[in-house]
């Protein structure tokens, strides 16, 4: 599959930090990429310099299948629509105006204008000033902009920061929809993992700048399961259905099981059920990103061994 | 250039610039009414008072007028957090030259427009006094350029701090040291640039009758000097305003 971005051994420093670090980013064309990660590490400073915004200490940036650099820098941007932290527009001007001026600055006619509005459901609002719009209209005036000219590439950070849920949910459907409705390829940040994982199909995690995990959703799912706590009524009934399920029983009426497939678990819950065990509460863990790259390392360490 | 330019124009469109450059010529022009020569004598003097005294009204104007013009200029980007978003669109040279044309636009709109007044308060008041074509395109120059210096100095403090206040208070305090060193030694004026309206000006209170309580305005010469200093500081703040956008990383 063809790569629409690629970095190779990727640096930023400020001063004696390393705010990314060797950062190896692959996105394969037509998918949405989650990129996650704790807030401060790194992923806005690697779409920053995935734009030219700022620049790397060291490596390289290829976009659209070619290497990055100060001559043909907007004439890729201009095959790329980006929103970066935070979203764009002037503030006394209307969506329609303002979509003019990105339209006027990317060479595009008005007429695209109607389409992007269409898009971000925004028709119905588009001569109203920016200033009177609230977060959510003001992030998909940000990801209309960006959808000006249809380009091949999209490059979100974080759009559903600061959303509420319904605004959440409207900009997952919104993203997850724009590979199939506009041809894009999507790399999208965020710090949670569980807001990625109803959108994505890709994913590349970094902390500290450094690039953690990077690969298919469901294969970062596996190893992202954590303990099931239970919580019992009677755990001496539970411990022979325990024990004949190979797990470890003790007397607490909280019994911490190891990660289980959806289907054991639910067995085992009707088991413990049937037991008279008393089962009234099952509270699965999901790892922490930390978590996840220990598991994912020892899991490659195992292999290797 | 010229798209960089354009959307200049869009941007400013219900920014209501323009009638910031109306309001300072304006605001002269009424100044200048009031104080409306009477007799035969002021009335024979009348263009050499209104030159004299037009640097210390700019003197008390103008700084803070550049100060609005261009915090204006730059605030527009900072609140829509649009620069990211240009620098993806378009070059750091054209959207910072789009800017400084759009803005040195503004500001000769302003000079001429109180160059109009001016002429035009002769007109109206029946001034005798030949009109001083020369002087008045002087008074155009001088102004032209110390507005140009005083505007790239609060365009570079806006983009320092991406806050208006900076500039508005250097602004107000420019104001107040420029107007006291308009009335100190010309030496002391020379280190005061908020007030070099002043030097500049090609007028001087050649007679003052303490006890007709009468004065009479005449030519020194022009202060090319100071002028071409003038430009120079202008040209220097326009290009550390240029280094720094086109070194800030954001």
């Amino acid at each position: 599959m063809q790569t629409v971005i690629e970095t190779k051994a990727l640096c930023k420093q400020y001063g004696s930090r390393m705010a990314v670090d060797h950062v190896e980013l692959h996105v394969p064309q037509g998918c949405v990429y989650g990129f996650i990660g704790p807030n401060g590490a790194g992923k806005s400073t690697t779409m920053k310099m995935l734009l030219g915004l700022i620049h790397p200490t060291a490596g390289q940036v290829t976009l659209l299948g070619q290497t990055l650099n100060e001559k043909n820098r907007l004439a890729l941007l201009r095959q790329t629509g980006s929103m970066i932290e935070s979203p764009a527009g002037y503030l006394h001007l209307t969506a329609q105006e303002n979509l003019e001026i990105v339209a006027d600055l990317k060479d595009i006619p008005y007429k695209d204008i109607a389409r992007v509005l269409d898009i971000v459901h925004l028709t119905q609002d588009k001569n109203r000033r920016v200033g009177q719009y609230s977060l959510g209209m003001k992030q998909r005036l940000g990801i209309a902009m960006a959808l000006l000219g249809s380009p091949k590439l999209l490059i979100l950070d974080e759009p559903t920061n600061g959303l509420d849920p319904a605004g959440i949910q409207e900009m997952r459907t919104l993203i997850q929809s724009m590979p199939a409705a506009t041809g894009a390829t999507v790399l999208i940040s965020s710090h949670l993992l569980g807001e990625m994982e109803q959108m994505v199909e890709q994913v590349g995690i970094i902390d500290h700048g450094h690039m953690l995990f990077e690969g298919p959703l469901s294969q970062l799912q596996r190893h992202s399961r954590g303990d099931v706590a239970v919580r019992l009524l009677n755990p001496a009934k539970a411990a022979p259905v325990l024990r004949a399920n190979g797990l470890p029983a003790g007397d607490s009426c909280t019994v911490t099981l190891p990660p289980l497939q959806d289907a054991l678990l639910a067995d085992l819950v009707q088991k413990l059920a049937d037991s008279g065990a008393g089962v009234v509460e099952v509270t699965p863990h999901t790892k922490s990103l930390e978590e996840i790259f220990l598991s994912l390392t020892g899991t490659e360490a195992a292999h290797h061994e | 250039m010229n798209k960089a330019l354009h959307t200049e124009f869009q941007k400013a469109h219900r920014r209501h610039d323009l009638w910031i450059c109306l309001a300072v010529p304006l605001a002269a022009a009424i100044w200048s009414a009031s104080a409306m020569p009477r007799g035969a004598d002021e009335l024979a003097n009348a263009y050499s008072a209104l030159l004299y005294s037009l640097p210390v009204l700019n003197t008390v104007l103008m700084p803070l007028a550049m100060a609005v013009l261009a915090s204006r200029l730059w605030d527009v980007e900072v609140k829509g957090c649009t620069v990211k978003l240009l620098y993806t669109l378009q070059t750091r040279r054209s959207l910072f030259a789009a800017k400084a044309v759009f803005g040195a636009g503004e500001i000769l709109l302003m000079v001429l427009l109180e160059l109009a007044a001016t002429a035009l308060l002769g007109y109206i008041q029946h001034y005798t006094e030949a009109f001083p074509a020369a002087q008045l395109a002087y008074l155009g120059v001088c102004t032209y350029g110390v507005n140009l210096m005083l505007f790239f100095s609060e365009l570079l403090l806006m983009l320092v701090f991406s806050n208006p206040m900076p500039a508005l208070c250097v602004a107000i305090v420019g104001t107040l040291l420029g107007l006291f060193s308009a009335f100190m030694p010309r030496l002391v004026s020379y280190f005061v640039p908020w007030g070099y309206y002043v030097p500049l000006g090609c007028y001087e209170v050649a007679v003052w009758n303490e006890a007709e309580h009468t004065v009479l305005y005449g030519m020194t010469r022009y202060n090319w000097g100071l002028l071409g200093f003038t430009m120079l500081l202008a040209a220097l703040l326009f290009a550390a305003a240029w280094q720094l956008i086109r070194n800030k990383e954001v």
